[in-house]
């Protein structure tokens, strides 16, 4: 299971957050995990699902295009997806069931994600471990 | 004086310049007190920035920056307007995040029983929090039009808006050259679900009373006459319209650094020059995006006034719901400016500041304790700042600081005691945006006065407030 953490001595106005996987699905789990901490949620009943799919060229388009989708979600369908229930993944294709709720359902939400930023964006890899470094705009 | 390991040398009484670093030399318009309660990432950062290729002349700091992604907020460059470089990153994620003031001829005696319900009302009328849809439904051809033609769309075809509004806010609102030919599928369905919503975070819509007026014969011209007359202030921008329209950018032109070799210490400042066919895209759509929030505020300011008539009875002009002005301060400009070379035409880059031409509102805004400025633009600036000057009072503590520093219910209790009401959708949001989160407002007005930027033609206390 990823390791997930909201980092402090960041820029002053936004969320960072470190995520240490063991692997390229835990990474990804890791990152809607990641997801689900920025925004502050904790949900445990999550009624929502929804497949998502894309070709990717490499980690860190990978994990841009994952945050485009669940931003996505949250503002077109306000919905909030948190975790991944199950997922396919190749070189350079992912396909990702995930599970959420609906905006409503959540109690306080706190600031809201609306971009993740390359600022301070660091994906390091040694054999099978990543830690990564992401900071979003609230 | 020393900050973050960088010699800065006086040259003000609100003005440090700091030399050597970079391509360009990097003007602080703070005093020294603001200056040392700056996070060190600003001067980091300012070097970062100053060492973009294509500046003209120099990078500028405002007094109220504080550390950002790629660029610190409260930064302003400019670059020629055709052999120059954009930088996507350095104008900001929401695209015309901005100001609004709106003037009536209330007065805070005759306001004040009817306070709670306009704020629950406006809390109605008004979207806010995260994942809220806009009330305004428009199709994708009425979206083009908005964003192409602006607030004049708005008003004359869609019925939304007054057109008297329209020459008080910022290039009309309307940035000639948008094309929504150049945003991507998901910003527009982003943009479709969020038009006419506020959003959270710093974002907010006020209740205020005019505390202190700096120059009455000035402020007269704009409708605001006494002490305790009720005005409406607006922060927002373009929403998820705007900021897919950065992160989509953001991410071609990283796409294509290698192409022109362009080095940048951070990514989020990655930029191409102006002559290629992708900053020429993202100009068009960054347009899109400013037209989009123009147009975003002027819904906002119909419900608003809307509001208003119901709950206190009365036509909104019979009120004199009068807008002041609207201004951007995350924007890229095509401006003409006086350089060291003469009248030249720049793209400026404005990262949280304020375009501060001669004689034009400026409109500063606080946190919900402290209080909002209005200003008017300085001579000086024209050739200190490219016309810019503050936009905020600038955040000194993170948000989850000033969470652990206190409950947003504590907080909102604390300021119905004071006679400030606020109506919010997010208790934790309420906490991040604490007033000791924030620098001193009084102190960065003081600091764009004594650089010259603007002078302060009116303070405003808060009385009511809504927010995500």
């Amino acid at each position: 299971m990823a390791d997930v953490e909201i980092l402090e001595n960041t820029a002053i106005a936004d969320v960072s957050i470190r995520v240490k996987a063991e692997g390229i699905e835990d990474l990804v789990e890791g990152i809607v995990l990641a997801f689900a901490k920025a925004l502050g949620v904790n949900e445990k009943r999550l009624c929502l699902s929804r497949r998502i799919k894309f070709d990717f060229d490499d980690e860190k388009d990978l994990i841009i295009k994952i945050f485009d989708e669940l931003i996505f979600f949250k503002d077109v369908y306000s919905e909030i997806f948190l975790r991944v229930k199950s997922l396919k993944i190749n070189k350079s294709r992912v396909e990702i069931l995930l599970k959420g709720l609906p905006v409503g359902q959540v109690g306080d939400l706190g600031a809201d994600i609306k971009a993740l930023s390359y600022h301070n964006l660091a994906i390091k890899k040694k054999n099978d471990l990543y830690e990564v470094v992401l900071t979003f705009d609230v | 004086m020393i900050k973050a390991g960088f010699k800065l040398e006086k040259t003000g009484e609100a003005e440090f310049v700091l030399k050597g670093q970079s391509a360009v030399p990097i003007y602080f318009f703070a005093t020294q007190d603001l200056i040392e309660s700056m996070d060190d990432d600003v001067f980091f950062q300012a070097v970062n920035t100053a060492n973009l290729p294509g500046l003209e002349e120099r990078v500028c700091i405002m007094p109220d920056a504080h550390s950002g992604y790629g660029a610190p907020i409260g930064t302003v460059f400019a670059v020629d307007a055709e052999a120059g470089y954009i930088s996507p990153g350095a104008i900001g994620f929401d695209i015309n995040c901005g100001m609004r003031a709106i003037i009536t001829n209330l007065t805070e005696t005759e306001i004040r029983p009817y306070l709670e319900s306009i704020v629950n009302k406006l809390y109605e009328y008004v979207p806010v929090g995260v994942g809220k849809k806009g009330f305004l439904k428009v199709s994708r051809l009425q979206l083009k039009n908005l964003v192409e033609k602006g607030v004049l769309y708005l008003v004359k075809t869609l019925g939304i808006g007054w057109a008297e509004d329209i020459e008080k806010i910022e290039e009309n609102g309307s940035i000639v050259g948008a094309d929504f030919s150049a945003v991507s599928k998901r910003a527009v369905e982003r943009g479709l679900a969020q038009l006419g919503t506020l959003g959270s975070g710093n974002h907010y819509l006020e209740i205020q009373v005019v505390e202190k007026i700096h120059n009455l014969e000035k402020a007269k011209k704009f409708g605001i006459s006494k002490k305790g007359q009720v005005m409406i202030m607006l922060h927002c921008g373009s929403r998820g319209f705007g900021h897919q329209i950065c992160s989509d950018y953001l991410r071609e032109f990283e796409r294509k650094l290698d192409v022109y070799r362009i080095r940048v210490a951070d990514h989020q400042l990655v930029c191409l020059p102006l002559s290629d066919p992708l900053a020429k895209d993202y100009l068009s759509a960054m347009s899109a995006a400013a037209n989009f929030a123009f147009v975003n505020r002027e819904t906002i300011t119909h419900r608003i006034r809307q509001a208003f008539e119901k709950v206190l009875g009365k036509k909104a002009k019979d009120l004199g719901m009068e807008l002041i002005y609207d201004v951007a301060h995350n924007i890229g400009k095509i401006e003409e400016h006086f350089t060291k070379k003469g009248k030249k035409k720049l793209l400026v880059h404005r990262k949280g500041a304020t375009r501060s031409f001669p004689g034009q509102i400026v409109i500063i805004g606080g946190s919900m304790e402290t209080g909002s400025y209005l200003l008017l633009g300085g001579e000086d600036s024209l050739y200190k700042s490219f016309a810019s000057t503050a936009h905020g009072s600038g955040r000194t503590m993170s948000r989850a600081k000033a969470k652990r520093s206190i409950r947003g219910s504590d907080l909102l209790k604390k300021l119905k005691r004071r006679g400030i009401y606020i109506k919010a959708a997010s208790f934790s949001g309420v906490a991040e945006e604490a007033g000791f989160a924030y620098k001193d407002i009084n102190r960065v007005v003081c600091a764009v006065e004594k650089a010259g930027l603007s002078e302060p033609l009116v303070y405003l206390r808060p009385i009511g407030n809504i927010k995500g």
